[in-house]
């Protein structure tokens, strides 16, 4: 059996990973740098890690994969993507292959001006998007969309500004951390969340989704098909080369695709992919460790987000305060 | 364009592998230094006097003519990336500045360049530190030496029975670090380019024996100054690190020589 370690198993992407990866033939060890994760506790083995800004994070992670003759690490935080990426070499030599891409390719993902700049190049229908301390706004540029230049995630410091009243107050909010921020036309229309898996510097399959926010996270989605969209998506995917599992947002109006982010890891909605026959994590897994080609039969349907919880036992959280580690768990769907 | 501002072992190194121009900056007027800035991306700043022991000409060619370049960068291309080699000579066992009244005349010219650079408001400068570099030449360093020696079937000498360490990192390793430098944002102003592990003379004495059996080796004792040898391997894993095998290397070497 094979054994796939999955960091970040306290936020939406591990646990999706998570999800994904329950009731196949693959021993999954969840990872997370909070003792509350509970990702921690819904897989048969579980570690605390420290976190990627760490200066022991690549050391404990390594010692963990070797422990546990980890064959594949997916990512679940993009704070972790570029040390790891950079890293990649030192988990190849003790045989545990690290689903991320090259550090260029994480970069442009992250930067969301090297996005634009990048999509523009390969001619991706792209948001109008600039520094926000070059911008000068008149009535007539709303309405915007202001954030973080590099990371952010579902939705945190992302601002609608409608007007110039608004834009004033944004503005006064950011204060002199206004090169952090870009700003970036506002598209009206649906909302796509769009999957997909890249494998051997080509494309293995996509998976579209429209979708409905709250909070920055997908609420509601709808498997769909479009081959406008796909056609977008792919484009972009043969433009950058990414490795593993990418996502990218996009918004469709009068039926032209406008991308306005790329994440070059699998998603939150990797698990809901998985129910709608389009299981990221296992083809990839499969591909790399069994060399399975990817094969998937996707379902249009719709899928609603709930709550649930999760019941931890007392003793459990002090035995992985106290150990680092929990073992002989049974392994729970979250 | 990378631009390297001297020769020497690591600007030939770097050119093997990878594409730049070296030139000797220390000729030069401010006019042809311009000139050259006005052409590059990233300055590799590499020209250094190494072989003296004059204070006065150190600061000259190893501070003064730094200070100089980086405020010739900071006015004609503030955007540069400005690579300063600096030197490990500067640090104490703590991998802390040692005492100025304790450092070399060469260690206190590379100590005030190195503190110029940091402190400078060009933005992406950065001063890098190697440890003992490998260079595959018996002319360049004290362990290629060693490996010509025992090759050529000379007595090898090594001191206290070889029990200094050294944290040792091939050249090939060296430029390879210093290219993902050239083409990363790192955060930090400096960095410290090392294998993070530490290996005796004795240990490569050994190495030597397993591949020339009758290899002699004669051991002296010697008064030694301390040389940092334990160093973080946090800078070189934000950058990425490169794996690599010393004994390997040292065979490698030892094999290529006839």
């Amino acid at each position: 059996m094979y054994n796939i370690a999955v960091t970040g198993t306290g936020g939406g992407v591990g646990q999706s990973i998570l999800k994904s990866l329950c009731n196949t033939d693959y021993n999954v060890i969840g990872l997370d740098g909070d003792q509350f994760a509970a990702g921690l506790y819904s897989s048969k083995t579980s570690y605390i890690i420290p976190y990627a800004n760490n200066d022991n994070y690549i050391e404990a992670l390594l010692k963990i994969c070797k422990k546990e003759k980890i064959s594949l690490l997916f990512p679940g935080l993009d704070a972790e993507l570029m040390i790891l990426s950079l890293n990649r070499e030192l988990f190849k030599s003790i045989g545990t292959t690290v689903v991320v891409s090259d550090p260029d390719v994480v970069e442009i993902s992250d930067d969301k001006l090297k996005t634009y700049s990048k999509l523009i190049e390969a001619g991706v229908n792209v948001p109008f998007t600039e520094k926000l301390k070059d911008f000068n706004p008149s009535e007539k540029a709303f309405p915007l969309i202001i954030k973080q230049r590099i990371g952010g995630a579902r939705s945190k410091n992302v601002y609608l500004v409608k007007n110039m009243i608004q834009w004033e107050t944004v503005i006064n909010r950011i204060g002199n951390k206004d090169s952090d921020y870009i700003v970036m036309d506002y598209i009206e229309g649906d909302e796509y969340t769009c999957g997909s898996i890249n494998l051997d510097n080509s494309c293995k399959g996509v998976i579209l989704m429209k979708r409905i926010l709250r909070d920055g996270d997908t609420h509601k989605c709808f498997t769909v098909k479009n081959q406008i969209i796909e056609n977008q998506v792919r484009l972009i995917l043969d433009t950058i080369k990414p490795f593993g599992g990418c996502n990218i947002q996009l918004r469709l109006k009068d039926n032209i695709p406008y991308v306005f982010e790329i994440n070059a890891r699998c998603s939150g909605t990797t698990a809901a992919r998985t129910l709608s026959g389009f299981n990221e994590p296992k083809m990839i897994a499969d591909f790399l460790l069994k060399n399975i080609e990817p094969s998937f039969q996707i379902k249009e349907q719709t899928i609603l987000r709930y709550w649930k919880e999760l019941i931890v036992e007392n003793e459990k959280v002090d035995e992985i305060k106290n150990n680092g580690f929990l073992q002989n768990q049974t392994p729970s769907f979250l | 364009m990378i631009l390297f501002t001297g020769g020497g072992a690591i600007a030939n190194e770097f050119c093997k592998y990878f594409d730049c121009k070296i030139i000797s900056i220390r000729n030069m007027n401010n006019d042809e230094i311009e000139s050259w800035i006005s052409k590059a991306h990233t300055i590799i700043h590499n020209s250094a006097l190494i072989n003296s022991t004059n204070l006065h000409e150190l600061l000259s060619c190893n501070f003064i003519l730094t200070k100089n370049i980086v405020d010739l960068c900071y006015k004609i291309n503030p955007s540069i990336k400005f690579i300063n080699i600096s030197s490990m000579s500067i640090l104490n066992q703590y991998e802390n500045y040692n005492s100025l009244s304790l450092m070399s005349s060469y260690a206190l010219s590379k100590y005030f360049a190195e503190v110029y650079c940091i402190n400078h408001p060009l933005i992406n400068s950065i001063s890098v530190r190697f440890s003992t570099i490998f260079y595959n030449n018996q002319e360049k360093d004290g362990i290629s030496k060693l490996i010509f020696d025992s090759k050529k079937g000379n007595e090898i000498l090594i001191y206290n029975d070889g029990s200094a360490k050294r944290d040792i990192i091939p050249i090939r390793i060296a430029v390879e670090y210093l290219s993902k430098l050239c083409h990363t944002n790192f955060e930090k102003k400096i960095i410290n380019i090392v294998s993070g592990s530490e290996t005796s003379f004795k240990d490569i004495s050994l190495i030597l024996k397993n591949n020339n059996p009758l290899l002699k080796i004669k051991s002296e004792k010697c008064t030694t100054n301390d040389v940092p040898s334990t160093f973080s391997i946090n800078d070189i894993t934000k950058l990425g690190r490169i794996n690599f095998n010393l004994e390997s290397e040292i065979v490698k070497y030892f094999n290529s020589i006839s």
